[in-house]
Protein backbone atom coordinates (compact mmCIF):
# COMPACT_ATOMS: atom_id res chain seq x y z
CA UNK A 1 0.00 0.00 0.00
CA UNK A 2 2.79 2.26 1.32
CA UNK A 3 4.77 1.58 -1.93
CA UNK A 4 1.64 2.33 -4.23
CA UNK A 5 1.15 5.71 -2.88
CA UNK A 6 4.68 6.34 -3.57
CA UNK A 7 4.48 5.16 -6.79
CA UNK A 8 0.93 7.50 -7.03
CA UNK A 9 2.61 10.84 -5.69
CA UNK A 10 5.37 10.31 -8.01
CA UNK A 11 3.74 9.97 -11.05
CA UNK A 12 1.49 12.76 -10.04
CA UNK A 13 4.80 14.86 -9.73
CA UNK A 14 6.55 13.89 -12.82
CA UNK A 15 3.02 14.06 -14.59
CA UNK A 16 2.08 18.02 -13.14
CA UNK A 17 6.03 18.79 -14.22
CA UNK A 18 5.06 16.90 -17.66
CA UNK A 19 1.94 18.70 -17.69
CA UNK A 20 3.62 22.34 -17.18
CA UNK A 21 5.88 22.28 -19.64
CA UNK A 22 3.70 21.12 -22.07
CA UNK A 23 1.08 23.80 -21.40
CA UNK A 24 3.73 26.35 -21.19
CA UNK A 25 5.21 25.07 -24.97
CA UNK A 26 1.65 25.50 -26.13
CA UNK A 27 1.30 28.91 -25.07
CA UNK A 28 5.12 29.62 -26.37
CA UNK A 29 4.01 28.00 -29.53
CA UNK A 30 0.76 30.22 -29.83
CA UNK A 31 2.76 33.59 -28.95
CA UNK A 32 5.20 33.26 -31.56
CA UNK A 33 3.02 32.10 -34.20
CA UNK A 34 1.05 35.29 -32.95
CA UNK A 35 4.44 37.04 -33.69
CA UNK A 36 4.87 35.98 -36.96
CA UNK A 37 1.40 35.78 -38.46
CA UNK A 38 -1.30 37.49 -36.56
CA UNK A 39 -3.19 40.19 -38.23
CA UNK A 40 -1.32 42.86 -37.23
CA UNK A 41 2.32 41.34 -38.17
CA UNK A 42 0.88 40.30 -41.90
CA UNK A 43 -0.92 43.84 -42.14
CA UNK A 44 2.55 45.62 -41.48
CA UNK A 45 4.03 43.73 -44.63
CA UNK A 46 1.56 45.03 -46.42
CA UNK A 47 1.81 48.33 -45.63
CA UNK A 48 5.51 48.56 -45.80
CA UNK A 49 5.59 47.20 -48.87
CA UNK A 50 2.60 48.89 -50.62
CA UNK A 51 3.98 52.43 -48.88
CA UNK A 52 8.05 51.85 -50.25
CA UNK A 53 6.54 50.80 -54.24
CA UNK A 54 4.27 53.77 -54.06
CA UNK A 55 6.86 56.05 -52.92
CA UNK A 56 9.61 55.12 -54.70
CA UNK A 57 8.46 55.30 -58.02
CA UNK A 58 7.05 59.01 -56.69
CA UNK A 59 8.27 62.26 -57.96
CA UNK A 60 11.03 64.23 -55.96
CA UNK A 61 9.96 67.30 -56.75
CA UNK A 62 7.07 68.37 -55.02
CA UNK A 63 5.38 65.93 -51.86
CA UNK A 64 2.66 67.19 -50.06
CA UNK A 65 2.29 66.29 -46.23
CA UNK A 66 -0.45 67.41 -43.46
CA UNK A 67 0.07 69.95 -41.14
CA UNK A 68 -0.19 67.28 -38.41
CA UNK A 69 1.48 64.73 -40.20
CA UNK A 70 -1.60 62.85 -40.87
CA UNK A 71 -1.39 62.18 -44.56
CA UNK A 72 1.23 62.78 -47.40
CA UNK A 73 0.52 62.93 -51.13
CA UNK A 74 2.95 62.27 -53.82
CA UNK A 75 2.98 62.52 -57.39
CA UNK A 76 3.64 59.69 -60.26
CA UNK A 77 3.48 59.21 -63.83
CA UNK A 78 0.78 56.72 -65.07
CA UNK A 79 2.54 55.50 -67.72
CA UNK A 80 6.56 55.54 -69.32
CA UNK A 81 4.99 58.15 -71.98
CA UNK A 82 4.33 60.92 -69.63
CA UNK A 83 6.63 63.62 -69.54
CA UNK A 84 5.62 64.87 -66.46
CA UNK A 85 3.52 63.32 -62.69
CA UNK A 86 -0.02 62.98 -64.11
CA UNK A 87 -1.33 61.19 -60.97
CA UNK A 88 -1.50 61.10 -57.27
CA UNK A 89 -1.51 58.57 -54.41
CA UNK A 90 -2.62 60.09 -50.65
CA UNK A 91 -2.06 58.23 -47.93
CA UNK A 92 -4.18 58.45 -44.72
CA UNK A 93 -5.78 57.02 -41.83
CA UNK A 94 -9.44 56.86 -42.02
CA UNK A 95 -11.11 55.88 -39.04
CA UNK A 96 -9.36 52.31 -38.18
CA UNK A 97 -8.05 51.99 -41.56
CA UNK A 98 -5.04 52.85 -43.65
CA UNK A 99 -6.06 54.24 -47.09
CA UNK A 100 -4.54 54.90 -49.95
CA UNK A 101 -6.11 57.40 -52.00
CA UNK A 102 -5.58 57.30 -56.21
CA UNK A 103 -6.02 59.66 -58.47
CA UNK A 104 -5.75 61.94 -62.01
CA UNK A 105 -3.90 65.31 -61.70
CA UNK A 106 -5.32 68.49 -63.44
CA UNK A 107 -8.08 68.48 -62.93
CA UNK A 108 -7.59 66.26 -59.50
CA UNK A 109 -9.72 63.44 -59.89
CA UNK A 110 -9.78 60.61 -57.49
CA UNK A 111 -10.23 57.41 -59.53
CA UNK A 112 -9.66 54.95 -56.44
CA UNK A 113 -9.45 54.35 -52.85
CA UNK A 114 -7.42 50.91 -51.65
CA UNK A 115 -7.10 50.10 -47.79
CA UNK A 116 -4.34 48.57 -47.27
CA UNK A 117 -4.89 47.41 -43.87
CA UNK A 118 -7.08 47.61 -40.21
CA UNK A 119 -6.88 47.58 -37.02
CA UNK A 120 -4.72 51.22 -36.94
CA UNK A 121 -4.38 52.75 -33.51
CA UNK A 122 -2.03 55.51 -35.21
CA UNK A 123 -0.10 56.47 -38.16
CA UNK A 124 2.16 59.43 -38.74
CA UNK A 125 3.93 61.03 -41.88
CA UNK A 126 7.61 62.95 -42.02
CA UNK A 127 9.53 63.87 -45.30
CA UNK A 128 13.01 64.86 -45.25
CA UNK A 129 14.20 65.90 -48.47
CA UNK A 130 13.20 64.01 -51.14
CA UNK A 131 12.05 60.78 -48.87
CA UNK A 132 8.98 60.02 -46.92
CA UNK A 133 8.63 58.18 -43.45
CA UNK A 134 5.73 56.24 -42.37
CA UNK A 135 5.50 55.19 -38.76
CA UNK A 136 1.83 52.61 -38.16
CA UNK A 137 1.09 51.48 -35.16
CA UNK A 138 -1.52 49.22 -35.67
CA UNK A 139 -3.13 47.03 -32.57
CA UNK A 140 -5.80 44.62 -32.79
CA UNK A 141 -6.80 44.21 -28.93
CA UNK A 142 -4.63 41.87 -28.21
CA UNK A 143 -1.13 42.79 -29.75
CA UNK A 144 0.03 46.44 -30.85
CA UNK A 145 2.72 46.59 -34.05
CA UNK A 146 4.17 49.44 -34.68
CA UNK A 147 6.27 49.60 -38.52
CA UNK A 148 8.96 52.33 -38.81
CA UNK A 149 9.42 52.55 -42.97
CA UNK A 150 11.28 54.76 -45.05
CA UNK A 151 11.41 55.07 -48.85
CA UNK A 152 12.91 57.69 -51.14
CA UNK A 153 11.65 58.98 -54.74
CA UNK A 154 12.94 58.38 -57.35
CA UNK A 155 11.68 60.19 -60.59
CA UNK B 1 -1.33 -13.85 -3.75
CA UNK B 2 -2.86 -13.73 -6.88
CA UNK B 3 -4.55 -10.60 -6.19
CA UNK B 4 -0.92 -8.96 -5.29
CA UNK B 5 0.44 -10.25 -8.40
CA UNK B 6 -1.90 -8.44 -10.57
CA UNK B 7 -1.08 -5.38 -9.10
CA UNK B 8 2.16 -5.93 -8.99
CA UNK B 9 2.01 -6.46 -13.14
CA UNK B 10 -0.58 -3.48 -13.61
CA UNK B 11 1.61 -0.93 -11.77
CA UNK B 12 5.02 -1.66 -13.93
CA UNK B 13 2.89 -1.31 -16.88
CA UNK B 14 1.85 2.06 -16.24
CA UNK B 15 4.74 4.06 -16.31
CA UNK B 16 6.51 3.00 -19.30
CA UNK B 17 3.19 4.16 -21.93
CA UNK B 18 2.99 7.51 -19.47
CA UNK B 19 6.53 8.28 -19.86
CA UNK B 20 6.62 7.49 -24.31
CA UNK B 21 3.13 9.98 -24.21
CA UNK B 22 4.50 12.64 -22.47
CA UNK B 23 7.82 12.46 -24.78
CA UNK B 24 5.90 11.99 -27.89
CA UNK B 25 4.20 15.08 -26.87
CA UNK B 26 7.09 16.93 -25.70
CA UNK B 27 8.66 15.92 -29.49
CA UNK B 28 5.54 17.09 -31.24
CA UNK B 29 5.38 20.73 -29.18
CA UNK B 30 9.27 20.87 -29.46
CA UNK B 31 9.20 19.84 -33.60
CA UNK B 32 6.53 23.00 -34.14
CA UNK B 33 8.17 25.41 -32.43
CA UNK B 34 11.76 24.60 -34.24
CA UNK B 35 9.85 24.86 -37.51
CA UNK B 36 8.04 27.77 -36.21
CA UNK B 37 11.55 29.10 -35.93
CA UNK B 38 12.95 27.62 -39.14
CA UNK B 39 10.47 29.50 -41.01
CA UNK B 40 10.49 32.74 -39.54
CA UNK B 41 14.29 32.16 -39.85
CA UNK B 42 13.94 31.41 -43.54
CA UNK B 43 11.40 34.56 -44.03
CA UNK B 44 13.51 37.15 -42.41
CA UNK B 45 16.86 35.93 -44.66
CA UNK B 46 15.08 36.27 -47.64
CA UNK B 47 13.41 39.88 -46.19
CA UNK B 48 16.98 40.98 -45.96
CA UNK B 49 18.32 39.20 -48.63
CA UNK B 50 15.66 41.33 -50.75
CA UNK B 51 16.18 44.47 -49.21
CA UNK B 52 19.99 43.80 -49.68
CA UNK B 53 19.79 43.43 -53.59
CA UNK B 54 17.12 46.39 -53.84
CA UNK B 55 19.81 48.77 -51.95
CA UNK B 56 22.57 47.09 -54.51
CA UNK B 57 20.11 47.80 -57.75
CA UNK B 58 19.83 51.46 -56.45
CA UNK B 59 23.78 52.11 -55.47
CA UNK B 60 24.37 50.66 -59.24
CA UNK B 61 22.02 53.35 -60.87
CA UNK B 62 23.29 55.90 -58.09
CA UNK B 63 27.07 55.02 -59.43
CA UNK B 64 25.96 54.67 -63.06
CA UNK B 65 24.73 58.38 -62.67
CA UNK B 66 27.27 59.37 -60.87
CA UNK B 67 30.10 58.26 -63.57
CA UNK B 68 27.46 59.49 -66.70
CA UNK B 69 28.06 62.90 -65.16
CA UNK B 70 31.91 62.63 -64.21
CA UNK B 71 31.77 61.84 -68.25
CA UNK B 72 29.52 65.01 -68.88
CA UNK B 73 31.53 67.57 -66.66
CA UNK B 74 35.06 66.27 -68.37
CA UNK B 75 33.23 66.68 -71.97
CA UNK B 76 34.45 63.15 -72.96
CA UNK B 77 31.48 61.81 -74.54
CA UNK B 78 31.85 59.19 -76.67
CA UNK B 79 29.08 56.80 -76.93
CA UNK B 80 31.18 53.44 -77.23
CA UNK B 81 32.80 54.31 -73.87
CA UNK B 82 29.46 54.24 -71.68
CA UNK B 83 30.55 53.25 -68.38
CA UNK B 84 29.52 49.49 -67.24
CA UNK B 85 30.22 47.16 -64.08
CA UNK B 86 29.68 43.93 -63.13
CA UNK B 87 29.68 41.86 -60.23
CA UNK B 88 30.64 44.75 -58.22
CA UNK B 89 30.15 44.48 -54.31
CA UNK B 90 28.64 47.01 -51.99
CA UNK B 91 30.12 47.62 -49.27
CA UNK B 92 29.98 45.84 -45.73
CA UNK B 93 27.35 43.53 -47.27
CA UNK B 94 27.35 40.48 -48.97
CA UNK B 95 25.38 41.59 -52.31
CA UNK B 96 26.80 42.77 -55.26
CA UNK B 97 25.41 44.81 -58.67
CA UNK B 98 25.78 45.02 -62.56
CA UNK B 99 25.04 48.02 -64.09
CA UNK B 100 24.80 48.89 -67.55
CA UNK B 101 24.01 52.08 -69.93
CA UNK B 102 23.07 52.14 -73.45
CA UNK B 103 21.82 54.79 -75.67
CA UNK B 104 18.77 54.82 -77.68
CA UNK B 105 16.79 58.05 -79.72
CA UNK B 106 14.87 58.57 -76.04
CA UNK B 107 18.16 59.15 -74.28
CA UNK B 108 20.78 57.37 -72.17
CA UNK B 109 19.07 54.43 -70.13
CA UNK B 110 20.64 52.99 -67.38
CA UNK B 111 19.66 49.14 -65.81
CA UNK B 112 21.25 48.14 -62.39
CA UNK B 113 20.52 44.58 -60.98
CA UNK B 114 21.30 43.91 -57.59
CA UNK B 115 21.36 40.57 -56.61
CA UNK B 116 21.97 39.09 -52.70
CA UNK B 117 21.11 35.06 -51.55
CA UNK B 118 18.52 34.27 -54.31
CA UNK B 119 17.11 37.59 -54.40
CA UNK B 120 17.24 40.15 -57.28
CA UNK B 121 16.19 43.22 -58.08
CA UNK B 122 16.70 45.36 -61.25
CA UNK B 123 15.58 49.11 -61.68
CA UNK B 124 16.24 51.55 -64.92
CA UNK B 125 15.86 54.70 -65.85
CA UNK B 126 16.20 57.03 -68.57
CA UNK B 127 18.41 59.75 -68.06
CA UNK B 128 17.89 63.52 -69.21
CA UNK B 129 20.30 66.65 -69.73
CA UNK B 130 18.36 69.08 -66.77
CA UNK B 131 18.04 72.39 -68.95
CA UNK B 132 18.71 75.76 -66.35
CA UNK B 133 15.37 77.04 -67.51
CA UNK B 134 12.80 74.72 -66.63
CA UNK B 135 10.72 77.36 -64.92
CA UNK B 136 9.96 80.48 -66.26
CA UNK B 137 11.56 82.50 -63.45
CA UNK B 138 14.04 80.89 -60.83
CA UNK B 139 15.03 83.19 -58.12
CA UNK B 140 17.25 82.66 -55.50
CA UNK B 141 15.61 85.60 -53.85
CA UNK B 142 12.26 87.32 -54.07
CA UNK B 143 9.91 87.43 -57.24
CA UNK B 144 7.70 90.19 -57.33
CA UNK B 145 4.80 91.12 -60.19
CA UNK B 146 3.19 94.63 -59.70
CA UNK B 147 -0.39 94.68 -60.84
CA UNK B 148 -1.73 93.31 -63.64
CA UNK B 149 1.49 91.28 -64.30
CA UNK B 150 1.20 88.15 -66.52
CA UNK B 151 3.10 85.40 -66.43
CA UNK B 152 2.31 82.77 -69.27
CA UNK B 153 3.34 80.45 -71.41
CA UNK B 154 3.65 79.07 -75.15
CA UNK B 155 5.39 76.79 -77.23
CA UNK B 156 4.24 73.73 -75.03
CA UNK B 157 2.75 70.17 -75.69
CA UNK B 158 -0.41 68.89 -74.20
CA UNK B 159 0.97 66.45 -70.95
CA UNK B 160 3.68 69.06 -70.64
CA UNK B 161 4.64 69.65 -67.11
CA UNK B 162 2.75 73.33 -65.90
CA UNK B 163 4.83 76.50 -66.27
CA UNK B 164 6.65 76.42 -62.99
CA UNK B 165 7.56 79.78 -61.34
CA UNK B 166 10.21 79.15 -58.27
CA UNK B 167 12.16 80.29 -55.65
CA UNK B 168 14.69 79.13 -53.43
CA UNK B 169 13.44 81.75 -50.60
CA UNK B 170 11.03 80.31 -47.61
CA UNK B 171 10.68 83.97 -46.21
CA UNK B 172 7.21 85.27 -45.88
CA UNK B 173 5.95 87.05 -49.07
CA UNK B 174 8.83 86.38 -50.92
CA UNK B 175 6.63 85.50 -53.54
CA UNK B 176 4.43 88.93 -54.28
CA UNK B 177 1.93 88.95 -56.36
CA UNK B 178 0.30 92.31 -56.53
CA UNK B 179 -4.11 93.06 -57.37
CA UNK B 180 -4.71 91.73 -60.64
CA UNK B 181 -1.82 89.68 -61.33
CA UNK B 182 -1.81 86.16 -62.97
CA UNK B 183 0.48 83.00 -62.83
CA UNK B 184 -0.31 80.71 -65.39
CA UNK B 185 1.02 77.75 -63.32
CA UNK B 186 2.82 76.25 -60.58
CA UNK B 187 4.55 78.02 -57.52
CA UNK B 188 7.07 76.62 -56.07
CA UNK B 189 8.54 78.32 -52.55
CA UNK B 190 11.86 76.97 -51.00
CA UNK B 191 12.07 73.66 -49.17
CA UNK B 192 10.54 73.87 -46.36
CA UNK B 193 9.05 76.75 -47.11
CA UNK B 194 5.17 77.21 -46.12
CA UNK B 195 3.27 78.28 -49.32
CA UNK B 196 0.36 80.03 -48.03
CA UNK B 197 3.10 82.01 -46.09
CA UNK B 198 5.92 82.51 -48.96
CA UNK B 199 3.46 83.80 -51.40
CA UNK B 200 1.31 87.02 -50.92
CA UNK B 201 -1.48 87.44 -53.48
CA UNK B 202 -3.16 90.58 -53.04
CA UNK B 203 -7.15 91.20 -54.50
CA UNK B 204 -7.05 89.61 -57.58
CA UNK B 205 -3.86 88.16 -57.87
CA UNK B 206 -4.22 84.46 -59.04
CA UNK B 207 -2.11 81.36 -59.16
CA UNK B 208 -4.02 78.99 -61.51
CA UNK B 209 -1.58 75.90 -60.71
CA UNK B 210 -0.37 74.30 -57.30
CA UNK B 211 1.66 75.74 -54.40
CA UNK B 212 4.46 73.63 -53.23
CA UNK B 213 7.80 73.93 -51.73
CA UNK B 214 10.92 72.65 -53.62
CA UNK B 215 12.23 68.80 -51.90
CA UNK B 216 15.85 70.29 -52.13
CA UNK B 217 17.32 73.29 -52.51
CA UNK B 218 17.95 74.72 -56.06
CA UNK B 219 22.03 75.22 -56.33
CA UNK B 220 22.18 78.24 -58.95
CA UNK B 221 25.88 78.11 -60.35
CA UNK B 222 27.53 80.43 -62.20
CA UNK B 223 27.89 80.60 -65.83
CA UNK B 224 31.26 79.73 -67.42
CA UNK B 225 33.00 81.92 -70.19
CA UNK B 226 34.64 79.96 -73.09
CA UNK B 227 38.13 79.24 -72.18
CA UNK B 228 39.60 80.91 -75.69
CA UNK B 229 37.97 84.15 -74.35
CA UNK B 230 40.21 84.20 -71.31
CA UNK B 231 43.38 84.18 -73.83
CA UNK B 232 42.00 87.33 -75.69
CA UNK B 233 43.21 90.93 -75.09
CA UNK B 234 39.89 92.99 -74.20
CA UNK B 235 38.89 95.49 -76.43
CA UNK B 236 37.77 99.32 -75.79
CA UNK B 237 34.49 100.41 -74.51
CA UNK B 238 31.78 100.47 -77.61
CA UNK B 239 29.86 103.88 -77.19
CA UNK B 240 29.19 104.77 -80.71
CA UNK B 241 27.28 102.85 -83.95
CA UNK B 242 28.80 99.49 -84.39
CA UNK B 243 28.24 96.13 -86.56
CA UNK B 244 29.56 92.87 -84.94
CA UNK B 245 29.95 89.98 -87.23
CA UNK B 246 32.57 87.78 -84.94
CA UNK B 247 33.17 87.06 -81.40
CA UNK B 248 34.99 89.34 -79.23
CA UNK B 249 36.04 90.49 -75.90
CA UNK B 250 35.34 94.14 -74.69
CA UNK B 251 35.94 95.90 -71.22
CA UNK B 252 32.64 97.22 -71.92
CA UNK B 253 29.46 98.79 -73.76
CA UNK B 254 28.20 102.25 -72.88
CA UNK B 255 26.04 103.04 -76.05
CA UNK B 256 25.26 106.72 -76.32
CA UNK B 257 21.42 107.90 -77.31
CA UNK B 258 20.24 106.97 -80.06
CA UNK B 259 22.88 104.89 -81.23
CA UNK B 260 22.71 101.40 -82.59
CA UNK B 261 24.92 97.65 -82.38
CA UNK B 262 23.94 95.38 -84.78
CA UNK B 263 24.93 91.97 -84.62
CA UNK B 264 25.13 89.88 -87.60
CA UNK B 265 26.14 85.93 -87.46
CA UNK B 266 26.19 83.85 -84.71
CA UNK B 267 28.19 85.75 -82.22
CA UNK B 268 29.66 85.53 -79.03
CA UNK B 269 30.53 88.34 -76.54
CA UNK B 270 32.49 88.53 -73.50
CA UNK B 271 31.91 92.19 -71.81
CA UNK B 272 34.10 92.33 -68.76
CA UNK B 273 32.77 95.55 -67.07
CA UNK B 274 29.12 97.14 -67.72
CA UNK B 275 26.36 97.30 -70.61
CA UNK B 276 24.72 100.55 -70.68
CA UNK B 277 22.14 101.13 -73.22
CA UNK B 278 21.31 105.21 -73.41
CA UNK B 279 18.42 106.71 -74.03
CA UNK B 280 17.03 105.22 -77.30
CA UNK B 281 19.99 103.52 -77.39
CA UNK B 282 19.88 100.01 -79.66
CA UNK B 283 20.45 96.19 -79.64
CA UNK B 284 19.70 94.37 -82.23
CA UNK B 285 20.21 91.26 -83.56
CA UNK B 286 19.57 90.28 -87.04
CA UNK B 287 17.42 87.83 -88.48
CA UNK B 288 19.38 84.90 -88.44
CA UNK B 289 21.84 85.36 -86.29
CA UNK B 290 22.44 85.36 -82.29
CA UNK B 291 24.24 86.29 -79.99
CA UNK B 292 25.36 84.92 -76.38
CA UNK B 293 26.42 88.02 -74.20
CA UNK B 294 28.51 87.25 -71.03
CA UNK B 295 28.14 90.10 -68.60
CA UNK B 296 30.79 90.71 -66.03
CA UNK B 297 29.46 93.79 -64.85
CA UNK B 298 25.51 95.30 -64.50
CA UNK B 299 23.43 95.69 -67.23
CA UNK B 300 21.12 98.95 -67.74
CA UNK B 301 19.43 99.40 -70.29
CA UNK B 302 17.63 103.23 -70.16
CA UNK B 303 14.49 105.00 -71.16
CA UNK B 304 13.45 104.36 -74.96
CA UNK B 305 16.18 101.87 -75.50
CA UNK B 306 15.52 98.78 -77.19
CA UNK B 307 17.28 94.89 -76.87
CA UNK B 308 15.94 93.83 -80.29
CA UNK B 309 16.25 90.62 -80.87
CA UNK B 310 14.50 90.44 -84.47
CA UNK B 311 14.65 86.23 -84.78
CA UNK B 312 11.71 86.46 -82.08
CA UNK B 313 13.22 82.98 -80.86
CA UNK B 314 14.44 83.67 -76.94
CA UNK B 315 17.41 81.08 -77.33
CA UNK B 316 19.31 83.33 -80.02
CA UNK B 317 20.16 85.83 -77.74
CA UNK B 318 21.27 84.48 -74.15
CA UNK B 319 22.49 86.61 -71.58
CA UNK B 320 24.95 85.24 -68.75
CA UNK B 321 25.45 87.36 -65.80
CA UNK B 322 29.25 86.09 -64.08
CA UNK B 323 29.90 86.95 -61.07
CA UNK B 324 29.99 90.79 -60.92
CA UNK B 325 26.53 90.85 -62.87
CA UNK B 326 24.49 91.82 -59.82
CA UNK B 327 21.77 94.40 -61.74
CA UNK B 328 20.22 94.61 -64.54
CA UNK B 329 17.83 96.87 -65.15
CA UNK B 330 15.21 97.18 -68.05
CA UNK B 331 13.89 100.58 -69.04
CA UNK B 332 13.67 99.11 -72.89
CA UNK B 333 10.85 100.35 -75.33
CA UNK B 334 10.53 96.83 -77.01
CA UNK B 335 9.81 93.44 -76.24
CA UNK B 336 12.30 91.01 -75.19
CA UNK B 337 13.08 87.78 -76.76
CA UNK B 338 15.86 86.47 -74.84
CA UNK B 339 16.77 83.81 -71.84
CA UNK B 340 18.75 85.49 -68.70
CA UNK B 341 21.03 83.07 -66.34
CA UNK B 342 22.37 85.48 -63.67
CA UNK B 343 22.33 83.87 -60.42
CA UNK B 344 24.00 87.19 -58.79
CA UNK B 345 21.38 89.88 -60.63
CA UNK B 346 18.37 91.61 -59.11
CA UNK B 347 16.52 92.14 -62.12
CA UNK B 348 14.22 94.92 -62.18
CA UNK B 349 11.22 95.61 -65.54
CA UNK B 350 10.33 99.07 -65.73
CA UNK B 351 8.01 99.20 -68.57
CA UNK B 352 4.70 97.72 -69.85
CA UNK B 353 6.57 95.68 -72.65
CA UNK B 354 6.41 92.00 -72.89
CA UNK B 355 9.67 89.48 -72.41
CA UNK B 356 9.57 86.04 -74.03
CA UNK B 357 11.73 83.74 -72.68
CA UNK B 358 13.09 82.72 -69.70
CA UNK B 359 15.16 83.77 -66.57
CA UNK B 360 16.94 82.74 -63.46
CA UNK B 361 18.40 85.80 -61.20
CA UNK B 362 18.55 86.13 -57.64
CA UNK B 363 15.58 88.39 -57.32
CA UNK B 364 12.81 89.02 -60.02
CA UNK B 365 10.68 92.25 -60.20
CA UNK B 366 8.63 93.12 -62.69
CA UNK B 367 7.29 96.74 -61.68
CA UNK B 368 5.05 96.89 -64.90
CA UNK B 369 1.97 95.56 -66.16
CA UNK B 370 3.69 93.63 -68.92
CA UNK B 371 3.44 89.81 -69.86
CA UNK B 372 6.56 87.31 -68.45
CA UNK B 373 5.98 84.53 -71.64
CA UNK B 374 7.88 81.23 -70.87
CA UNK B 375 8.79 79.41 -74.22
CA UNK B 376 8.22 75.80 -72.90
CA UNK B 377 10.38 74.68 -76.13
CA UNK B 378 13.55 75.55 -73.46
CA UNK B 379 13.02 73.16 -71.39
CA UNK B 380 14.45 70.54 -74.27
CA UNK B 381 17.66 72.87 -75.20
CA UNK B 382 21.28 72.52 -73.97
CA UNK B 383 23.16 75.16 -72.75
CA UNK B 384 26.63 74.90 -72.95
CA UNK B 385 27.57 77.86 -70.72
CA UNK B 386 25.12 76.81 -68.21
CA UNK B 387 27.01 74.03 -65.39
CA UNK B 388 24.60 71.02 -65.73
CA UNK B 389 23.90 67.58 -64.98
CA UNK B 390 22.16 64.66 -65.99
CA UNK B 391 18.66 63.64 -64.11
CA UNK B 392 17.05 60.96 -63.61
CA UNK B 393 13.31 59.86 -65.29
CA UNK B 394 11.22 57.41 -66.15
CA UNK B 395 12.58 55.47 -62.98
CA UNK B 396 11.40 52.21 -62.90
CA UNK B 397 11.76 49.02 -60.83
CA UNK B 398 10.93 45.45 -61.39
Amino acid sequence: MVELMITIVIMLIVGSAIGVVIVDSQHGWNLMYDHINSDVVTDGYVARKKFDSTIRKASGESISLGDDGGWVEVYYCASDSSTAPDRYARFYKADRDLKVMYGKLAPKVTLDTDTICGNVSGCKFKQAGRSVQMILKLNDGTQENTIVTSAMTHN
Amino acid sequence: MKTNKTVKLKNRGVALPLALIAIVLLLTVGTSILSMGLNARVYSIRDASDISARCAADAGLTKALYEMNQKLQSKSWFGYELPCETNTCLSNCDATFDYTVTWSPSGYTIQSTGNSGQAQRTVSCILKQQSPFDAAIFSEGSIILHNSGIVDWYNYDSGDANLKVATNSTKNGSVSLKSSSIINGDVTVGPGGEPDDVIELKSGAKIEGETSSLTQEHELELPTVPNWFELLPAGDTIKNNTTIYHSGKYSGIDLKSGKKITVIGNVKLYITGDLTLGNSAELVIEEDSSLALFLGGDLESKNSSKINNETKIPKNLQIYGLEGCEDMDFKNSSDFYGIIYAPNADIVIHNSVDIYGSTVCNSFDMRSSGKFMYDASLRDETFSSVPTSLVVTNWREN
